[in-house]
């Protein structure tokens, strides 16, 4: 199988608010979620078994990526929107603790940014940026 | 259409990893982390990749491996990180593999997760294996499997699963020509149920290491006797 395209979701100020998430994570953290998403990069999602879980309950295109470091990064994510068998658009930066999403609203933001990258690929959205420092 | 930039993968230059490696060269949290990350996803994704190379069903390799079914399915998902070296000497056993456990260098890592795809981790089980076939000549042997009629019992039904890595590897034709009555005949079915009504029956199999009947209703078999 050939490489997907990762990207991550950019604000209308045209800000990358996911890498902004990745430099406040602590390395080893860091580290793990780097690891995942390039094998999500290289191989896609199913050659690693579980690597991307969902779509979530109650919102039918957003999956997420269990990192279970010394915190539990939930980073939020979905198929395209654009190329659903070549591309995941990193939507949210997010984390899980006792069962509860932090931000709490982790899921519906993802829902809407989903959408915003639907009505403008170009503008909100670009390719993604490894953060390894 | 012609592939620009913007539309090519997400495949970073072959130096990505070294040059994360790099960025954090003075914290080895960094790098330990992303070893242990990629431990625990290579692992988890091979045994996958060579249960389906096989063809086995979680519970088949589950039955080889002597584990539930429930374990493998832990096993499969690369977020489980508690291995135990025991384990996976039992899962390299039923893959008919070898089991390699040692301590490498960082760039080792870097090569490793560049090339890692399905393709390199298949691994072929030692009797798939060319290097171990030239010069072996198969003995013309037959095992016999006697199933003992408890007694007094004119008729019996035997629950019977063949090892599916035989069945995916060889295909063999089932010679059970002598039983009195037999419901399965040809090419062998991964499970089933062979009702027969004269006790004296036995099933022959040919000797390949995997036994042909791994499990079952196993009241009344007898041991495998020796190859010779």
């Amino acid at each position: 199988m050939g490489g997907w395209k990762l990207y991550d979701y950019v604000d209308a100020g045209g800000a990358n608010d996911f890498a902004a998430w990745c430099r406040e994570l602590q390395r080893p953290d860091l580290a793990r979620l780097n690891r995942k998403l390039k094998m999500l990069a290289d191989n896609g999602p199913d050659l690693g078994p579980k690597l991307v879980a969902g779509p979530l309950k109650g919102y039918a295109h957003i999956r997420k990526i269990i990192v279970n470091g010394r915190v539990a990064l939930r980073p939020l994510l979905c198929k395209g929107p654009i190329d659903n068998d070549h591309e995941f658009t990193l939507l949210e930066g997010a984390f899980e603790r006792d069962r509860e999403w932090i931000p709490a609203n982790a899921r519906e933001i993802a829902v809407e940014r989903r959408q915003e990258v639907i009505c403008d690929s170009n503008a909100r959205r670009c390719p993604h940026e490894v953060v390894s420092r | 259409m012609t592939q620009t930039q913007e539309d090519a993968p997400t495949k970073l230059s072959p130096d990505d990893v070294r040059q994360q490696f790099i960025d954090n060269r003075d914290d080895k949290t960094y790098r330990h982390a992303y070893a242990d990350e990629s431990l625990n996803l290579s692992i988890a994704t091979q045994i996958k990749v060579l249960r389906e190379q096989r063809k086995l069903r979680q519970k088949d390799l589950a039955m080889l491996a002597a584990m539930k079914q429930s374990m493998i399915s832990r096993y499969e998902n690369v977020n489980y990180s508690s291995w135990s070296i025991n384990t996976l000497k039992k899962l390299a056993e039923a893959f008919d593999v070898m089991l390699d456990v040692r301590f490498r260098s960082f760039k080792d890592l870097v090569t490793l997760t560049e090339g890692f795809s399905r393709e390199t981790l298949q691994v072929s089980p030692f009797l798939d294996d060319p290097y171990f076939s030239e010069g072996y000549t198969s003995r013309q042997v037959f095992t016999t499997y006697t199933y003992l009629r408890p007694a007094r019992t004119k008729t019996f039904t035997m629950r019977f699963v063949f090892n599916p890595l035989l069945q995916a590897s060889h295909g063999i034709v089932i010679p059970f020509s002598n039983l009195g009555v037999v419901r399965s005949q040809g090419l062998i079915e991964p499970e089933g149920v062979i009702h027969a009504e004269d006790a004296q029956a036995n099933i022959q199999t040919y000797p390949f290491p995997y036994p042909y009947f791994i499990g079952g209703s196993d009241t009344g078999w007898g041991q495998r006797p020796s190859a010779d």
